[in-house]
């Protein structure tokens, strides 16, 4: 009972000098370079590309650093005191398990029943408030250092420093975008090592969520409402960075990568990753085609429109370009460069049978360069494109093609709506 | 009965020593009609036990296809990456709505609540039978929903999978109403996803979950009047059996709590249907308002869960352990504490949702409140296993397993609540695992410790002991591989709710899979094992010389359980009976005292009965109330 007793106070005592303590410093590391997983080969190409170029690490290995063994690298500057928190609750949830089940099997070996005959035993006591204080108070000592230590970090990770850099960050069905305060645009979040960076969440349709395990970092992307949340970036590298909140059919390919980049070379990759006309590969200029593509995937149009025909929420754009279209309220109309600049800009104006209003008017979003390439690439995904071209704005040969194989996903296509 | 047997029968009133074997209440009436429209709480609590097992069949087949699912790290139901996913999505929810809805509130309370309660205070029936009927006619009517949408879902997907996309939207345009596609929203139904995104059978789904609220709402007023209006002579508050305790506290949120839910789904489906702006951003309502009323529900539903289950091992622990139960007005006393401070931990759900600081702040230190009356509970079970006789049969193996997943679910939870940690551990495998230990470990193994310990009752025989233990061995050590590992693997950051992973999880989810397998074959030996049973020994009426009312008459009870009511004692105090649950065939049909109490019994005279009270004992009449 003693021993107990020393051992709850020695607990206590451990969380006391936890909270006196300031966060642990970190130290980088210079873990081995293992392979992206990546299944995107165009992706693993980029990845590796930013890992030459700009001398970024590759680090994939887990838990060296953290304090506990089964948490993942640590790489901002919230991570090491998060760690220690958790190391601390790791030693009270350990102690109290091989206590709790170290006893209960032991009674269970200790004091079973050894024949039928053993007389039930006989004036044990039933009660004793002695022991029940004691089991209620010193439990809750220890939880309310684990509150105070918890809410101590999060309060630090819940008020950015006035100088942080500010990123806003879109989340859509399925993909990120991230803006920086230069415009840059990118799919994939860009940082420099050891300076503050604060992100602006919003969403355009459904909640998600921006968890970076490295950072220990997690904030809902809610529509309607700017979260904010920030972290100081310590080791340079690529991390994980997932969606956590359930939000439909690819839920699971909302994934995105962190580079960390050191000393100077953040500005310098940010305006190569940020050049949408230059190929980041080869370095030459794109043409507007392919300009049209990196747009389609940048720009989360691919959450959407497929380019190979399969079925998702929204039309393909295989073949799209001069086909006929049949809107919801029974007009059609031929899928040429007007109509497909008005669905880019004011896209609730027509709306194609079978689907539903959902898609964002990217107004204000796309200059008349990106869009004409992305029509330049629809337009480059469709058999007929020859022809078209050539009969500008009348009526085609597209008119006679099949419409192309579509499943519903939109709302419209709900049977449940009225 | 044989006067033979009568001084071993002397603590049991003459009347209530019916011939078990000639009349009870299975072979009361035959027919179709007397099982559906019984008023008999005793039927009411079979007709429950197999729908709400058969519900617990479906959620668990969907629960191996997702494990499945997961084995690998690429997409392993359909070469289509949209259809893998929405399968999977479709799994996961329906996973968790039916064993939510259907499976978990209702278990324990419907079943064996209503099996035991009213026996267990010494009544014929509940306080409102005919309420209790209603009930659970409207759970059926809320499984049908459900059920409506698997099937719909099934024929949906063969008819996606087998048709031109063409074909199967103009199929979907025409017979879309009849057959709902599934349901992909998370068992949460959180907007706007449910409400602007889903194409799926939101409406069915919501329907059936509001109808199946007032399935809960209504059994729990029924405990609660019975609690208050039936207790026997003898039984006051404080000298309730620990189940009925678990209980009251869990009627109390049912009744309290449920109906937030069925407004939060009315406004759920008004939004769907009607375009009301309410959790809409885009109609100008707060999606994060949806978070807060379905949570002010849900949370308290955790212990809608989870009290019964703690109130079984509490009630199981003293008989089998031949002893006292300990720090008995404590265990009672943490039940109703849990059940207030359910109420006022919601907000723990929304740590990343971006509420306020402030709010976060007191949400995580209410939060921590609950973990000391759990923590109360578990201390006090130890200490009724202390110098114990521990009965080492199937029903404890259920209890330990329950009290080994409960420590562990409880203890992560302390993770959860410090909030600089859930930021890194909320939405991962870390939470999955977390609620299937304190949910679903705690409440299933609870669950099967009842149907073992109250089998002799229930049936009139006895299980198969050796495969009894070796089923709930097999299942506590299947359950700890699926979910153990899970910990860790959303400490490293896995996500939930994912179709698809990264390689670097797929060690950890492979091994879970495994472990669900072994879990299956857990269930499967115990299942076996309960239907084998009804060819076993035929049962004693107090196999386990337990003194709580239930078992002061045959098993199987008669249909009005009691001629007269037994008056109550202290329901711990094993010390008058004999534990037979022996091969002894001498006391397969009779109660067996203890002899001393046996002689005692006989010194007193007839009329008079032996009470036990408190640590000592006393002789008492009958007639007279003990604490008087």
């Amino acid at each position: 009972m003693k021993l107990l007793l020393c051992t709850m106070i020695a607990i206590l005592l451990t969380g006391v000098t936890a909270l006196a303590q300031d966060a642990p410093a970190t130290r980088p590391t210079t873990a081995p370079a293992a392979e992206a997983t990546d299944p995107k080969a165009e992706k693993l190409a980029m990845i590796e590309k930013i890992q030459q170029d700009f001398d970024v690490p590759a680090q994939r290995d887990t838990g060296l650093e953290s304090p506990n063994f089964f948490m993942p690298q640590v790489a901002s500057e919230a991570a090491p005191a998060t760690d220690a928190v958790l190391a601390y609750i790791n030693f009270v949830t350990v102690f109290f398990t091989i206590l709790i089940l170290g006893l209960m099997f032991f009674f269970a070996w200790y004091y079973r029943s050894r024949s039928p005959d053993q007389p039930d035993p006989e004036g044990v006591a039933t009660h004793s408030t002695t022991l029940e204080l004691t089991w209620t108070i010193i439990p809750t000592c220890i939880v309310l250092i684990m509150f105070a230590l918890g809410f101590r970090d999060f309060l630090h990770q819940a008020v950015p420093p006035p100088n942080a850099m500010r990123v806003e960050v879109h989340g859509r069905m399925w993909s990120w975008q991230f803006t920086y305060p230069d415009g840059t645009v990118t799919e994939d979040m860009h940082l420099p090592v050891g300076e503050p960076v604060q992100f602006i969440l919003t969403s355009e349709d459904v909640i998600h969520s921006l968890f970076v395990p490295a950072f220990r970092m997690k904030k809902d992307v809610v529509p309607g409402r700017f979260n904010t949340i920030w972290a100081v970036p310590t080791v340079e590298g690529v991390f994980e960075v997932y969606c956590t909140e359930y939000c439909g059919t690819g839920h699971s390919d909302m994934l995105a990568k962190c580079f960390v980049y050191g000393e100077g070379r953040f500005q310098q990759a940010l305006a190569w990753i940020g050049d949408i006309y230059t190929d980041p590969i080869t370095g030459k200029p794109r043409s507007p085609e392919e300009t049209g593509r990196a747009l389609w995937s940048l720009r989360g149009c691919r959450g959407c429109h497929s380019v190979d025909g399969s079925p998702l929420s929204a039309p393909t754009w295989k073949n799209l370009f001069g086909a006929q279209r049949i809107f919801t309220n029974g007009s059609t109309a031929t899928a040429d460069e007007e109509y497909l600049r008005r669905s880019i800009l004011q896209p609730h104006t027509q709306i194609v049978q079978g689907y539903g209003a959902t898609m964002p008017s990217f107004a204000g979003q796309l200059d008349d360069r990106d869009i004409n390439a992305i029509i330049a690439y629809i337009r480059s995904l469709s058999e007929s494109q020859g022809q078209t071209q050539q009969s500008g704005l009348e009526l085609g040969p597209g008119e006679s093609q099949s419409v192309p194989e579509v499943e519903p996903r939109g709302p419209a296509a709900g049977q449940n709506r009225p | 009965m044989s006067t033979l047997n009568a001084p071993l029968l002397a603590g049991i009133p003459e009347a209530n020593r019916a011939d078990v074997h000639h009349d009870n209440y299975l072979t009361h009436s035959r027919g179709f009609v007397s099982w559906a429209f019984t008023l008999d709480h005793k039927r009411i609590a079979i007709l429950y036990l197999v729908g709400v097992m058969s519900m617990f069949a479906i959620g668990g087949i969907f629960a191996l296809l997702l494990r499945l699912e997961l084995f690998t790290p690429e997409a392993s139901f359909s070469e289509n990456p949209a259809l893998n996913n929405d399968l999977y999505n479709q799994f996961f929810t329906i996973h968790g709505a039916v064993m939510v809805f259907l499976f978990i509130i209702p278990a324990i309370p419907a079943i064996i609540g209503n099996f035991v309660l009213p026996m267990m205070l010494g009544a014929k029936d509940v306080a409102f039978p005919r309420l209790n009927l209603l009930s659970f006619w409207i759970w059926a009517l809320g499984a049908v929903f459900f059920s409506w949408i698997l099937l719909g879902g099934g024929i949906t997907t063969i008819a996606r999978v087998n048709m031109e996309p063409e074909a199967f939207l103009a199929w979907r345009n025409a017979w879309g109403w009849l057959f709902p596609f599934g349901l992909d929203t998370g068992w949460t139904f959180y907007t706007p996803y449910s409400t602007t995104q889903s194409t799926t059978g939101v409406l069915p789904a919501t329907m059936g979950a509001f109808i199946l609220g007032f399935s809960s709402i209504l059994t729990g007023l029924n405990f609660i009047a019975s609690i208050h209006m039936l207790r026997p002579k003898g039984m006051t508050w404080f000298r309730m059996p620990l189940f009925l305790w678990g209980i009251y506290s869990t009627a109390i949120i049912q009744v309290l709590a449920t109906p937030v839910l069925a407004i939060t789904l009315m406004l759920l489906m008004a939004e769907r249907a009607l375009r009301i702006g309410i959790f809409d951003s885009t109609l100008g309502g707060d999606p994060v308002l949806y978070q807060h009323f379905f949570w002010f529900y849900s949370h308290p539903a955790v212990y809608i869960m989870i009290l019964p289950g703690l109130a079984v091992v509490s009630e199981i622990l003293s008989p089998m352990c031949r002893k006292h139960i300990f720090g008995y007005s404590f265990i009672a006393l943490s039940s109703i504490a849990i059940a207030f401070f359910s109420f006022i931990v919601w907000g723990h759900h929304m740590f990343t949702s971006g509420q306020s600081p402030l709010v976060n702040a007191i949400f995580s230190l209410l939060t921590f409140s609950v973990s000391i009356p759990s923590a109360v509970k578990v201390f006090n079970w130890l200490s009724t296993m202390y110098r114990g006789r521990i009965m080492l049969l199937t029903p404890m193996w259920y209890v330990m397993g329950a009290i080994l997943v409960f420590t562990l679910g409880g203890l992560t939870g302390l993770h959860l609540a410090t909030i600089s940690t859930d930021i890194h551990f909320h939405d991962t495998y870390f939470v999955v695992a977390h609620f299937h230990y304190v949910m679903m470990g705690t409440t299933l193994f609870a669950l099967l410790a009842a149907f073992y310990y109250w089998y002799p009752k229930m049936w009139g025989r006895m299980y198969p002991e050796r495969w009894g233990q070796i089923g709930a061995i097999v299942t506590i050590i299947g359950f700890n591989v699926t979910f153990l590992i899970q910990f860790v693997m959303g400490a490293q950051g896995m996500p939930r709710r994912y179709a698809t992973y990264e390689t670097q999880y797929e060690f950890y989810h492979q091994v879970s899979t495994v472990g669900s397998w072994i879990l299956g074959l857990g269930l499967l030996i115990a299942l076996i094992n309960l239907i084998a049973g009804r060819k076993g020994k035929i049962a004693p009426p107090n196999p386990w010389g337990a003194n709580t009312l239930e078992w002061q008459t045959s098993s199987p009870p008669p249909h009005d359980n009691f001629k007269i009511t037994p008056a109550a004692g202290d329901p711990y105090a094993l010390r008058r009976w004999r534990f037979v649950h022996s091969n002894d065939p001498a006391v397969a049909d009779g109660w067996e005292l203890k002899p001393e109490f046996r002689a005692r019994q006989e010194a007193a005279g007839p009329g008079h009965r032996v009470e036990h009270r408190g640590m000592g004992d006393h002789l008492g009449s009958p007639e007279k109330t003990p604490g008087e």
